[in-house]
């Protein structure tokens, strides 16, 4: 036993002396800068669009504002140019997001033409969400609280989908739980996000976004961008926009939303 | 040209007529009964000679006279016999090792002007004995990491022990154990070998001039060839270090007849924390081990036959009781006879089974979910060997591997019900091959050969035809056997050696290689969840063409070795993925693999002291590798992740007294290739880094310091032991392992790059004996 613990105190030490973070400075390109979309038009509503150019990493000011795009939105034999409202977003007035209706995005900018199209599909239906607890595997680690949500799920079609979690009216941000209709079961999806944990008393508002499978792909990758290391994970690559030549993306999507409060 | 290539090919048939008798024989250790590899046999009377082949067999082929036959072998007295040659005669001769330590260096076990009469050219073979003095990370003695310090040969990362050779990727390399290719030599994540160094006789790596009886990967050839087993008397090798013991027990069954070897290792890390760590810092049901186990039996059935038969078994376990957990190894059997058809007349037949698989488990309660991935292969081949007189070893034969590929699996229980299973994919790998080793003059020596090599891939399965959005547009089902898709390789081998004098010679080789197999990774330096995949109708072959050139001097009395290489490579169809490739569970992953051309090229300097108190070598490498991919950088020219332009090893042992020496390794490289951002913006609130070019920039320099102390214990007559003490990175230079691009947690809005350190100083100590 005493040379066990000799050896384990030795192993502490060697792990204390290893591993190690810190930050440090690097010398990155400049590159010339790319436009950058948000373009949304949900259900019911009518498009924005938020135009911004990439900066230098380093660059701790606000992205640049585009002031002086063109924006047209289309569907079928319809368009509408957006009006610019400030700040680089644009907002349109006539055509209002439908299920089951393609959407054209058209934006002409420093002369350069980039187009996107999007399919907005049927909204999800949200049957329950439940608390479940999660004990992970060391013992002395918290009890998770998470939140299953189970929703319809249309077996017609393939779906793919997007939830967002509001935790006390605050947006979590920072990953996208995207994902296809693979895990459908008796037309409905029954998914807990093992990521996310709760704190009794919290209010959480769950949006199950229904999104095409481009958006999907996008996000999917977006994620990846976002949590990737550098060196000894994959080559890192900026997310395929549904947008040809641009940074970002056009959605068009509905969504469903119920709110629990974690007890 | 043809009228000179035309006289290299009858020249064999030339001396045909020749009335000639045939010494032959084994050669074996007197001690323990192994054979001994690369025995020189001479007749010094006339300067002719051969060496003895992988399983200790020599044949020498002399007119009608009277001879001096001398067997040499460094490390091992030397013998002479008189003969008075008027019939053929057998010899099986056993050389004792010297009682006195010799200081030769670690990469040798040859004799002295090898380097400069030898037409290999790009070959070392190690000697294990002396491996133990190089210092490692946490003292765990491996012969992948000490070949990392040659030229031309480069580590894949911190810690690891892959290795990319003269511009390879990891995967181009074959790596043989007793025959049996390995799918993955690493452990805990590739900071261990798979590679027991008490269980191996001898590892040897061919990056360039490969002969032509090794086939099926484009770089490089590591062979390394376990021990049959003491046949003179029970013994016991083993150790006890920070992380792991190991221990070896070896002995005759029928006295010099029938030796077993059984060779095992295990880590207890875990052990060692569950039962002295606090309850709170780690729970009991937590496992994280590896280990191995390396087996042989050997029997002389006569004079002319032997049967082998090896094992290998070895497993990495890490996980928290039921709930989550990961396992993953390797096996491997082979079963070989070795047989004289005549004094001259050698074959091996080789019957080779070889597996890798992966696991991941998680699950609670009712809910469930395994991952699994593998590939299996069934080999058998045939190889001869004909000595056909002092100036001609022909080799030939043939081999054909049945390989079955399981790309991923996942399951869950009933409660979940959902399952991706890709389906299973199947080929069919074979290859002849004819190759001489001719002395042409007393200058000039000659390898050439040529491997024909056929790739099948074959039903049953579905296969596929993508569209420009890699989206399947066509698909076609094939029935067992029914071949897909066949590939065919013609790959010369051929090297040359000009002795310009007694100490120096040129040397020029080219060899073709084929590979037919490709490892799916998104990681530099290998990852246990790597998936090996076929060639097929939509993943071509790779192809490499290369041409070495080199000048090989030594210098006080063949004390110290230099050369000066230089090598260039083609590489047809290299593939590199597209950007957002899913590799992971995906039935289309074919269509996200981009192809293209390659090259490769470097300058390799190496200065070696093989004797004396102090011995060690100095070893440059300069080079670049790049790739040209439609898809990536605008179709331009763009370094390989591995790329590094210059590698610098330093290595040097000093022998004190002969039971205390100390040994230090400097090593430094530039930082691979790697695709940092150059720029970002903001979606959702959130800053995404902007990449405009793959591989455009690189990690900082890497460099470090290793040092040890070798103790040896009071010689006795029955046991011996060391105490080994190493410091790995001495001097806590903290390199960078990997950076990453955050929103900075102090300043709102900022963003930074924080690099992450594997390892800072990391010293270790273990104990060695053996009885």
């Amino acid at each position: 036993m005493a040379l066990n613990k000799y050896i384990a105190v030795a192993i502490s030490v060697l792990i204390t002396m290893s591993s190690c973070e810190e930050i440090i400075e690097i010398d990155l390109n400049s590159s010339d800068p790319a436009l950058v979309i948000e373009a949304s038009l949900y259900k019911d509503s009518v498009s924005v669009v938020h135009l911004t150019k990439t900066a230098n990493y380093f660059s701790i000011d606000e992205p640049a504002p585009i002031e002086n795009a063109s924006v047209t939105i289309t569907t079928g034999n319809i368009s509408e140019e957006l009006s610019y409202i400030g700040n680089g977003n644009y907002i349109g007035q006539s055509i209002i997001g439908k299920e089951d209706i393609n959407y054209n995005v058209e934006i002409v900018w420093n002369e350069t033409e980039y187009t996107g199209s999007a399919y907005l599909p049927k909204q999800t239906e949200i049957i329950s969400l439940e608390v479940v607890e999660f004990q992970p595997p060391s013992p002395h680690a918290p009890l998770f609280l998470q939140i299953e949500s189970t929703f319809l799920d249309d077996p017609e079609r393939e779906n793919f989908y997007l939830l967002r979690y509001i935790q006390n009216d605050t947006i979590l941000t920072g990953q996208y739980f995207a994902f296809s209709d693979l895990m459908a079961f008796n037309d409905t999806i029954s998914f807990t996000n093992p990521m996310m944990s709760f704190d009794p008393g919290d209010e959480v508002v769950l949006k199950v976004f229904s999104i095409d499978e481009p958006l999907y792909n996008f996000f999917v990758q977006l994620n990846d961008a976002l949590s990737g290391g550098m060196a000894m994970s994959s080559t890192p690559y900026n997310p395929t926009s549904n947008i040809e030549g641009a940074m970002g993306y056009f959605a068009a999507w509905s969504y469903d939303a119920d709110t629990i409060t974690i007890q | 040209m043809r009228r000179l290539l035309f006289l290299l090919a009858i020249y064999p048939t030339l001396l045909w007529g020749q009335q000639n008798y045939t010494l032959s024989g084994s050669v074996t250790d007197a001690e323990t009964g192994e054979d001994l590899i690369g025995v020189t046999v001479v007749a010094i009377d006339i300067g002719k000679g051969t060496i003895s082949n992988n399983y200790g067999f020599y044949s020498l082929s002399l007119q009608e006279g009277k001879y001096t036959i001398q067997y040499s072998y460094l490390g091992y007295e030397t013998i002479s016999k008189d003969l008075n040659f008027n019939k053929k005669q057998t010899f099986n001769i056993e050389l004792s090792p010297v009682s006195i330590e010799l200081n030769e260096v670690v990469i040798s076990a040859e004799r002295r002007d090898k380097n400069i009469t030898s037409a290999e050219m790009g070959v070392e073979k190690l000697n294990l004995k002396r491996i133990a003095v190089i210092p490692v990370l946490l003292g765990e003695k491996d012969v992948l990491k000490t070949i990392q310090l040659l030229p031309g040969i480069s580590s894949s990362g911190e810690g690891s022990t892959g290795f990319n050779v003269r511009g390879g990727s990891m995967d181009q390399n074959l790596i043989l154990l007793d025959e049996a290719p390995l799918y993955s030599a690493s452990h805990l994540m590739g900071f261990f070998s798979v590679f027991n160094a008490d269980a191996l006789k001898d590892v040897t790596i061919y990056k360039g001039g490969i002969p032509a009886y090794y086939g099926g990967r484009a770089s490089s050839v590591l062979d390394i060839t376990m021990n049959n087993g003491n046949r003179k008397r029970f013994s016991a090798t083993g150790g006890i270090g920070l992380i792991s013991t190991r221990l070896t027990v070896e002995g005759p069954i029928l006295k010099d007849k029938l030796s077993f070897i059984v060779s095992g290792r295990r880590t207890y890390a875990d052990i060692v924390a569950k039962t002295a760590l606090p309850e709170d810092r780690l729970p009991d049901d937590v496992s994280l081990y590896f280990y191995d186990l390396n087996a042989k039996l050997s029997y002389s059935i006569n004079d002319k036959n032997r049967l082998i038969l090896s094992g290998y078994f070895g497993k990495d376990v890490f996980g928290f009781s039921d709930q989550i957990g990961t396992d993953w190894g390797n096996s491997t059997g082979t079963l070989r006879w070795n047989h004289l058809f005549s004094d001259k007349l050698f074959s091996n037949t080789s019957a080779i089974y070889s597996t890798y698989n992966y696991g991941f488990n998680i699950g609670q309660g009712d809910i469930s979910m395994r991952l699994t991935s593998g590939i299996e292969n069934h080999n058998f081949k045939e190889d001869f060997t004909w000595f056909l007189n002092p100036n001609n070893t022909i080799k030939f034969g043939g081999g054909a591997t049945y390989h079955q590929f399981m790309p991923g699996e996942l399951t869950t229980d009933s409660t979940l019900n959902f399952e991706i299973i890709l389906e299973k994919k199947r080929a069919i790998e074979s290859g002849i091959y004819l190759q001489n080793e001719q002395k042409v003059s007393s200058r000039f020596s000659a390898n050439y050969g040529i491997r024909l090599s056929m790739f099948n891939q074959i039903g049953p399965g579905w296969v596929y035809e993508y569209g420009e959005d890699n989206t399947p547009i066509d698909s076609s089902y094939y029935e067992s056997n029914e071949t897909v898709q066949a590939y065919y390789g013609i790959e010369p081998r051929l090297s040359f050696n000009y002795i310009l004098g007694s100490r120096s010679s040129v040397k020029v080789s080219y060899n073709r290689m084929a590979q037919y197999l490709h490892l799916l990774s998104n990681s530099t330096s290998g990852s246990p969840t790597d998936v090996w995949m076929p060639s097929s109708n939509n993943l071509k072959p790779l192809y490499v063409d290369q041409l070495a050139l080199g000048y090989f001097r030594n210098f006080l009395d063949n004390n110290i070795e230099t050369s000066v290489e230089v090598y260039y490579k083609n590489l047809q169809n290299v593939a590199d993925y597209e950007n957002g490739a899913n590799i992971f569970l995906n039935e289309f992953v074919e269509a996200t693999i981009l192809s293209g051309t390659g090259r490769s090229y470097g300058l390799e300097l190496y200065v070696k002291k093989k004797y004396g108190d102090f011995t060690g070598w100095i070893s440059y490498t300069l080079s670049r590798t790049e790739n040209k991919i439609e898809g990536i950088n605008s179709f331009s020219w763009y370094p390989v992740k591995y790329d590094k332009t210059h590698d610098i090893s330093i290595v040097g042992t000093y022998q004190f007294t002969p039971r205390i020496s100390i040994s230090a390794v400097w090593i430094y490289a530039t930082g691979n290739a790697v695709t940092f951002p150059s720029g970002k913006y903001v979606l959702d609130g959130l800053p995404i880094p902007y990449y405009t070019e793959r591989n455009g920039y690189r990690m900082p320099h890497y460099h470090r310091v290793d040092a040890s102390i070798n103790l040896k214990g009071k010689k006795r007559k029955k046991f011996e032991s060391s105490w080994d003490l190493s410091v790995y990175n001495a001097y806590n230079r903290h390199n960078a392992y990997m950076i990453n691009f955050q929103e900075s947690e102090t300043i709102p809005g900022a963003t930074e790059a924080v690099k992450l350190s594997l390892f800072g100083i990391v010293p270790s100590i273990s104990y060695n004996f053996k009885f």
